[in-house]
């Protein structure tokens, strides 16, 4: 998989004064994004396990997001007081 | 956007899809279709070094507290969610709010529930950032909305990032959210891969 990342930087780098490749490769990706998250929704949808505990997803999905919420909000505080809060 | 998700989800929960066409190799292909123009766009993407030019190489901190942040928070808080592994957690967590791709893969690598989880989780973190940056900015400084808000401080929480925390630091939100972005897809899959 990093392969595919990989090369493609590669290629966008190479390629990067093409304007119109660019926009091109953009629009493109922005399709293939919706199109898996529609996949991933069909997906989920089939899935009778998932439905009906949609609840306890979210409460999972709750947790861990909070905790990256605090965590980042938590060093970026080390960062602004030691570097931007220099009044 | 989110839309496309709940359509799916609504045709699939409604209609009787013959399963095999979603486990296919197709997906797969898809997806590493995905990942390579996922790549182009980093590659091709000039206006984050150009930033780290003018301004200063300190600048590139911020993405960094994010990471580590998120990944010490994350970690932690997953002791409380004992059906997913730590290095799920944190491959989750490192979506940075960024649920369209680190859903759609990380439900590749390791099946629809985590890939569920983890749109659910980076989305709540991006409506999160944006009902909170008020709070976050004048309680625990200007970085705070940026740090939360992640890969989404690119783009969508941008504006409201931007207008409580200033001008001076709208550059500094949108250069974070472009390194997280970047590094999205990295760490999710070295976190599932290895």
């Amino acid at each position: 998989m990093m392969l595919f990342l990989a090369f493609g930087i590669l290629m966008g780098f190479l390629l990067k004064k093409e304007d119109r490749f660019v926009l091109w490769t953009d629009r493109i990706t922005t399709v293939a994004i919706y199109l898996l998250l529609f996949l991933l929704g069909v997906s989920v949808g089939i899935d009778h396990e998932i439905m009906n505990n949609i609840f306890m997803y979210g409460y999972r999905s709750l947790v861990l997001c909070l905790g990256a919420i605090a965590g980042s909000v938590v060093c970026s505080y080390f960062v602004y007081a030691s570097l931007f809060n220099k009044t | 956007m989110f839309s496309f998700f709940i359509s799916g989800l609504l045709i699939g929960f409604f209609s009787s899809f013959p399963r095999l066409m979603f486990k296919s190799e197709y997906t797969l292909y898809a997806l590493y279709l995905l990942l390579f123009l996922v790549g182009i766009g980093i590659g091709s993407n000039t206006k984050a070094w150009h930033v780290i030019k003018k301004v200063n190489v300190k600048i590139l901190l911020v993405p960094l507290s994010v990471i580590i942040g998120t990944l010490l928070g994350v970690g932690l808080f997953s002791i409380f969610v004992s059906e997913v592994t730590l290095k799920e957690s944190l491959a989750i967590g490192s979506g940075f709010g960024y649920y369209s791709l680190s859903s759609v893969l990380i439900a590749q690598i390791r099946g629809e529930t985590l890939g569920v989880i983890a749109l659910l989780s980076n989305i709540i973190r991006e409506i999160t950032t944006m009902l909170m940056t008020p709070v976050l900015a004048k309680y625990c400084g200007n970085l705070a909305p940026i740090a939360s808000g992640g890969a989404t401080s690119m783009d969508t929480t941008l504006p409201i990032i931007a207008r409580f925390t200033g001008k001076e630091y709208a550059m500094i939100s949108v250069f974070s959210g472009i390194v997280l972005t970047v590094m999205a897809p990295f760490l999710i899959i070295l976190l599932l891969r290895i």
